[in-house]
């Protein structure tokens, strides 16, 4: 008889409604749970509402209804969330604050309020692990967008979340660019569950659960590609 | 190599020398001071390697504003003025206390712009202020002022960029509709910077920022310590040595 081990539950959302403007919901009785070792994928067309269910996940956004549980207690406030939740923004030159590439990455770890020696570790640690310890003290307006994309990354590696939410982060990736993040991720997951909202599907190769968002809900979730691409490409969306 | 670190003058030391220094700058009344300052001002750009060429750039800015206060001073003076040090006064010429007004003016410029063009970040000096005990909103307020700039800057690029790659290059400043389209790309760079500012917010926030901008201790070096002192004397004995020498000449009255 196999015997099958429950996976954690880190993060789990339940029946989360969100509105930017009243009564207009973007999110509508969301329901998720992420667990340890999850690497998931959200997918779905532009305004489903994806970027605004991660900024939920990271505690950036808080919900009109509904609840939030981190490690089975329910969140009281955001910080809690921030703190164990790193977020990668779309666009590295919306998320990097400082001008030099260690002193951004450092950030993070020292609002945590770390000792500087961690500070230095782990800022080193994550700059080995994205191979950008040659960009440590360049201006990061110099840099390509492959590489601010790889610094915004670090900043929030530094900061070893439990959980690693990308938005968008294959966008304006050349092929071998993407080949060595799509690695990266991979290494990543190892330590962190990973969340990634894409319109790539090369990156659904990378992950182990895909979750279709339509019209601020979640339309379905499958188990990988293959079954993600019959259900939706060979039979239509609307057919389910 | 440890005797590079040591001849290096930390950012505290060179605030504080400075401050010292624009004290000395307000406090004096006489060209002769002045001469004195703008030699000190010297050695202190060499002390910091700072880039004459570079301050001097970063002061154009302000030298309209410096021309008109003299030429205000100078229209407003019929008759010889008097300046006051203390009790103490020097009579001037009207076009020698306009003379005065501004190269003490412009000194005062060029000296705060010293500790700006010495060092490689910005942010090194909001640190140092930082490590001086300056209000944490303050420290806020520059960092995102410098941001904003920094925004304001690439954005301004962005803009240029978009209208020369489409052929659209700047007409005579005689013609109206370039004042048009100035105003229009000056109010979208705002715009966009704004938008920029909001991302920026939650992107801070998504990092555990907390309205304080942690970052590692700046030190005081022997030599930033050494340059303050002699910069704090120099001023003193400049200052005491006027007094006294103003005084014995009778040009000095209180």
């Amino acid at each position: 008889m196999a015997i099958t081990m429950a996976r954690t539950n880190i993060l789990k959302l339940e029946n989360i409604w969100f509105a930017y403007e009243k009564g207009k919901y973007v999110l509508k009785d969301i329901s998720l749970s992420i667990l340890k070792g999850d690497k998931i994928g959200i997918v779905g067309p532009n305004g489903s509402g994806k970027t605004t269910l991660i900024k939920h996940l990271n505690g950036l956004l808080s919900p009109e209804k509904g609840r939030i549980f981190y490690n089975g207690y329910e969140v009281k406030k955001r910080r809690e969330l921030t703190r164990h939740v790193g977020l990668v923004f779309q666009n590295p030159e919306d998320q990097v604050f400082f001008p030099i590439v260690e002193e951004d990455i450092a950030f993070g770890p020292r609002n945590q309020g770390l000792k500087e020696e961690e500070v230095f570790t782990r800022v080193k640690e994550a700059m080995e692990y994205l191979k950008i310890t040659h960009l440590a003290k360049r201006s990061f307006f110099s840099l390509s967008f492959g590489e601010k994309k790889k610094v915004s990354i670090a900043g929030v590696l530094a900061m070893r979340p439990e959980i690693m939410v990308l938005d968008e982060p294959t966008l304006g990736f050349d092929p071998w660019s993407k080949k060595e993040f799509l690695e990266i991720i991979d290494e990543v997951s190892k330590r962190s569950a990973i969340v990634i909202t894409t319109h790539d599907l090369e990156v659904l190769d990378h992950v182990n659960r895909i979750i279709m968002i339509m019209d601020g809900q979640i339309k379905e979730e499958f188990v990988d590609k293959k079954e993600f691409m019959t259900k939706v490409f060979e039979h239509g969306l609307n057919e389910k | 190599m440890e005797n590079v670190v040591l001849l290096k003058i930390d950012t505290k030391s060179k605030i504080l020398t400075i401050i010292v220094f624009l004290f000395f700058l307000i406090s004096i009344i006489s060209i002769e001071q002045l001469l004195f300052a703008f030699l000190y001002w010297v050695v202190l750009l060499v002390v910091f390697k700072a880039r004459i060429r570079q301050v001097f750039l970063k002061a154009t800015p302000v030298f309209p504003l410096i021309i008109s206060l003299g030429i205000l001073t100078w229209w407003g003076k019929t008759e010889g003025s008097i300046m006051t040090f203390g009790d103490a006064t020097v009579n001037y010429s009207r076009t020698g206390l306009t003379l005065f007004f501004v190269l003490r003016s412009m000194l005062l410029v060029f000296t705060a712009l010293l500790i700006i063009e010495s060092e490689e970040s910005f942010f090194k000096i909001i640190y140092a202020l930082d490590d001086l005990y300056v209000p944490d909103l303050i420290i806020n307020v520059l960092l995102f002022m410098y941001r904003t700039f920094l925004d304001l800057k690439i954005e301004g690029e962005k803009m240029l960029n978009a209208r020369y790659s489409r052929g659209s290059y700047k007409s005579s400043w005689a013609k109206i509709s370039e004042y048009k389209l100035l105003g229009y790309m000056l109010g979208s760079i705002f715009v966009r910077a704004s938008y920029k500012s909001h991302s920026r917010k939650d992107a801070l926030i998504s990092r555990m920022y907390d309205g304080i901008f942690r970052h590692e201790k700046t030190h005081f070096t022997s030599t930033g310590v050494f340059i303050l002192w002699v910069t704090t004397i120099f001023c003193l004995i400049i200052l005491l040595i006027s007094k006294v020498r103003f005084f014995d000449y009778g040009m000095l009255s209180g």
